[in-house]
């Protein structure tokens, strides 16, 4: 049969293999998925230097366009609208930068951006879906290790998962992050090597 | 004609925003176990109310390296599958198939494959009426304040009348049931057979209502309870003694349809997923 259509681009063919991933790993906590290679690597660097994790900016850009507002932070504090990073990040995208308090989706360069959680938005409980989704880029995950111990839908019994370079304050905020079902954050987990973990609001999360 | 003309269309159809916002709309309503989320739904070239709720999700997550089956009541060959198949295919270049063990995707209309799904399958489901509460609740505005309030009351009290009028859940399909303790969900015109299998599945179900402009999620392994009294339980189809016509399957979903012969015609049932029916067939020719 003749095919009409033309085939993906390579930023393309990315957004959709990482949507199945982050997808899967969202309907399974605890299983730790592989994000493909990211299809771009000229990211302007954070504040100190260092580049960014390019596998969890270019996973987190498949979904933003021009119709919901972003925001991102290194350490515990917002960038502002006018770093460079951010421009490029509206630029490629179209999305807005917004205040935390509004933004549909958060980008979190350190796990100390875990303080952060709680200026998120939660959603309401006739629009739950308008919470944000935040992505929280730290150095590895471990699948099967021993961090955290996950429940609740997704999971057929319980499901263990190791975080390194994560601290005890940190673990203990991602256990502890705005989750009263039906409302709360949506939380990806993404590490250097593009491993991903997906922690919805549904799941129940205890340190070990 | 060159080949790049006949390349009219963006991959899998839908532009990357259509797909995006989708994609964005699947993860909340896999974050939200039940919960109906709004969503654009784009004009596609098949009418609303003909699949394509289901067909702009499958369009959505399609890759190339997908393998696709698309069942219209449980029959790969019926006229609404052969199109939506041929329409998915013909833009995306996947591979298709009629058998439910080697697809990643299974696009359906009113029923759940017969033979177990694994995890590394998804299906997607063609929702009709995406508010269970539209028979107790016409007004879209109040029976969202239903369900953010989880105030089912009136739900029970149409079971109940159910149950006073017929002397039973009189219920043939679409049957309600909760979600993760929390959501009242729409199963979509699944003959009761096939409730069972939401609840603690090992598959993701997504589920796409095009005219109603509503997406929603069964992640696997979530507690899905159908609507039901303690001495009027929910029951599925199944009579003993039933049994394929054809495959001599019996504990299948059935159907029932008319055969003229020589002597007038008669009434016959057949497993209505006819892949695994057909399955069974070759298998037992296999080994006959």
């Amino acid at each position: 049969m003749t095919i009409v259509a033309t085939p993906p681009t390579p930023l393309e063919r990315f957004n959709s293999l990482a949507f199945r991933v982050l997808l899967d790993c969202l309907a399974r906590p605890g299983k730790v998925g592989r994000l493909p290679p990211p299809p771009f690597a000229d990211l302007p660097p954070l504040p100190d230097g260092t580049p960014p994790n390019t596998v969890a900016v270019a996973a987190w850009l498949s979904l933003l366009d021009q119709t919901v507002s972003f925001a991102h932070a290194v350490g515990a504090e917002w960038l502002p609208v006018d770093y460079p990073l951010t421009r490029w990040l509206a630029l490629r995208t179209n999305a807005r930068p917004a205040d935390p308090s509004a933004t549909d989706f958060a980008l979190l360069h350190d796990p100390s951006g875990t303080t952060l959680f709680g200026d998120l938005n939660i959603g309401s409980l006739l629009e739950p879906e308008r919470s944000c989704t935040v992505f929280l880029s730290l150095p590895e995950i471990v699948p099967n290790g021993a961090a955290l111990r996950l429940r609740g839908p997704g999971i057929a019994t319980t499901a263990t998962v190791g975080l390194r370079g994560v601290a005890p304050t940190e673990l203990a905020a991602i256990a502890a992050r705005p989750s009263q079902f039906p409302l709360g954050i949506d939380l990806f987990l993404i590490d250097q090597q593009g491993r991903c973990l997906g922690l919805p609001r549904t799941t129940q999360i205890e340190v070990i | 004609m060159s080949e790049a003309s006949d390349q009219l269309y963006n991959f899998a159809l839908l532009d990357e925003d259509a797909k995006r916002e989708i994609r964005r709309k699947l993860l909340k309503a896999v974050a939200l176990p039940g919960h109906l989320v709004p969503f654009a739904s784009r004009d596609l070239p098949i009418a609303r109310g003909w699949g394509t709720g289901g067909l702009q999700i499958t369009l959505s997550i399609v890759t190339p390296a997908d393998t696709l089956k698309v069942i219209d009541q449980g029959d790969d060959e019926s006229v609404n599958a052969v199109n939506l198949r041929r329409l998915i295919n013909r833009t995306t270049g996947v591979t298709t198939t009629t058998d439910t063990a080697a697809a990643t995707i299974i696009q359906t209309r009113h029923r759940i494959p017969e033979e177990p799904m694994r995890a590394d399958q998804i299906l997607v489901l063609q929702v009709p009426m995406a508010d269970p509460l539209r028979w107790v609740e016409p007004n879209l505005e109040r029976a969202t304040m239903m369900h953010s309030e989880a105030d089912y009351g009136k739900m029970w009290v149409y079971m109940y009348e159910s149950v006073v009028r017929a002397g039973d859940l009189r219920i043939a399909s679409q049957y309600p049931v909760i979600v993760n303790r929390r959501y009242l969900m729409d199963t979509t015109p699944i003959p009761r057979w096939d409730v069972p299998k939401l609840h603690m599945a090992d598959t993701l179900y997504l589920f796409g209502a095009g005219r109603e402009k509503r997406i929603y999620a069964v992640p696997p392994y979530t507690i899905v309870e159908p609507l039901q009294f303690e001495d009027y339980p929910f029951r599925t189809e199944y009579r003993p003694g039933q049994r394929c016509a054809r495959c001599g399957a019996e504990h299948t979903f059935l159907t029932e349809h008319f055969v003229s012969d020589s002597n007038g015609g008669r009434w016959e049932t057949t497993c209505s997923d006819a892949a695994y029916c057909a399955k069974r067939v070759a298998q037992m020719e296999a080994t006959a």
